[in-house]
């Protein structure tokens, strides 16, 4: 990277939930070959935010490499509740990750329909409403929908996670003009889009509808080449970031040259 | 008596327990949390909470995640 882009990333630091960052990307540590390549990816995303859960343990186990890894990084740990169908059980596996992690950050996530993953809307803000009463920093997996996003807020989160399309499915913004509503109704939220990115254009395109940060897993733990994908997110982001900060030119219907018109040559003289 | 851990089947002959003495009968020793019937025990509370014929524990702990 080079002095110039150090320098536009520097004064561009992202504050989430009280906390600064210097990367807009929150990673997953799931789906990848190994725990080694995770970690090599993990450190060349640049993210300093990383996604982990709570699954059931045997007893006796000699301690727990992936969670040693995982500290060993020295980043902030985003526990989801995946797996959740109903409030109640993400109040409890929220409670659980407290004390396990020694955070109170959660990545709020109620399933609602297995086909496509979707997020339940009204399970969602019910547990949002208590998780945040109990002192947590809730940020919810949502739909893109305004009306729940508004619920959310009311309930208390001043982060909102919109999915760009379906846990997994790598297809992008299933539907920029939602996102693009929600970015405009709330100014002040902080919003990442969650899930379905597949490739960078994807991140470039979330960070261009002025989006302050994406959380990818699947695209880049299931990469050809995990490391190499996870620099060329990081990339990404810098580019839609940027991108979004000097501001677009206003899109035309019709056709305008770039070279001068004055002193064209004599084919068109009369 | 019968208690289901992490959806398996334990017999005891002990009619009650704290968690506490469960865990340590199972070898837990740390980087875990514990549910009983659905609901967190917080762990400065495993000496006082009991378990009784039946009880359903969740013990969890980290593993990767989106």
């Amino acid at each position: 990277m080079s002095h110039t882009d150090m320098i536009d990333t520097q004064n561009d630091k992202w504050i989430l939930e009280g906390k600064e960052f210097d990367s807009r990307m929150m990673i997953g540590s799931a789906l990848y070959p190994s725990p080694k390549v995770m970690k090599e990816a993990i450190e060349a995303s640049g993210a300093q935010i990383v996604t982990v859960s709570l699954r059931r343990q045997s007893g006796g186990d000699k301690g727990n490499p992936f969670w040693k890894i995982i500290k060993s990084l020295g980043v902030q740990v985003l526990p989801n509740t995946a797996g959740c169908h109903t409030a109640q059980e993400a109040i409890t596996t929220a409670m659980m990750a407290r004390e396990v992690f020694g955070t109170n950050w959660i990545k709020v996530e109620v399933i609602g329909n297995q086909y496509n993953l979707q997020p339940d809307p009204f399970e969602l803000v019910e547990a949002t409403k208590v998780l945040v009463k109990e002192g947590f920093r809730v940020l919810p997996y949502t739909t893109d929908d305004l009306v729940l996003a508004q619920r959310l807020v009311d309930a208390g989160c001043t982060t909102l996670m919109p999915w760009g399309s379906p846990i997994g499915s790598g297809r992008g913004l299933m539907n920029p003009y939602n996102l693009k509503a929600i970015r405009k109704q709330f100014p002040n939220l902080q919003l990442i889009v969650d899930a379905g990115i597949g490739k960078p254009s994807h991140a470039i395109q979330a960070m261009e509808l002025g989006y302050d940060g994406i959380l990818l897993n699947s695209a880049v733990a299931l990469a050809h080449d995990p490391v190499q994908m996870a620099r060329a997110f990081k990339h990404a982001l810098t580019a839609g970031r940027l991108g979004y900060k000097a501001g677009a030119m206003q899109e035309r219907d019709m056709a305008s040259p770039s070279t001068p018109t004055i002193g064209t040559p004599f084919w068109h003289q009369a | 008596m019968t208690i289901y851990v992490n959806g398996e089947k334990k017999v005891f002959e002990k009619e009650q327990m704290s968690v506490r003495e469960l865990l340590d009968a199972l070898q837990y020793k740390e980087g875990f949390a514990v549910a009983l019937n659905t609901t967190f025990v917080l762990n400065t509370t495993y000496e006082t909470t009991m378990i009784k014929e039946g009880d359903v524990l969740d013990i969890l702990a980290p593993v990767q995640g989106g």
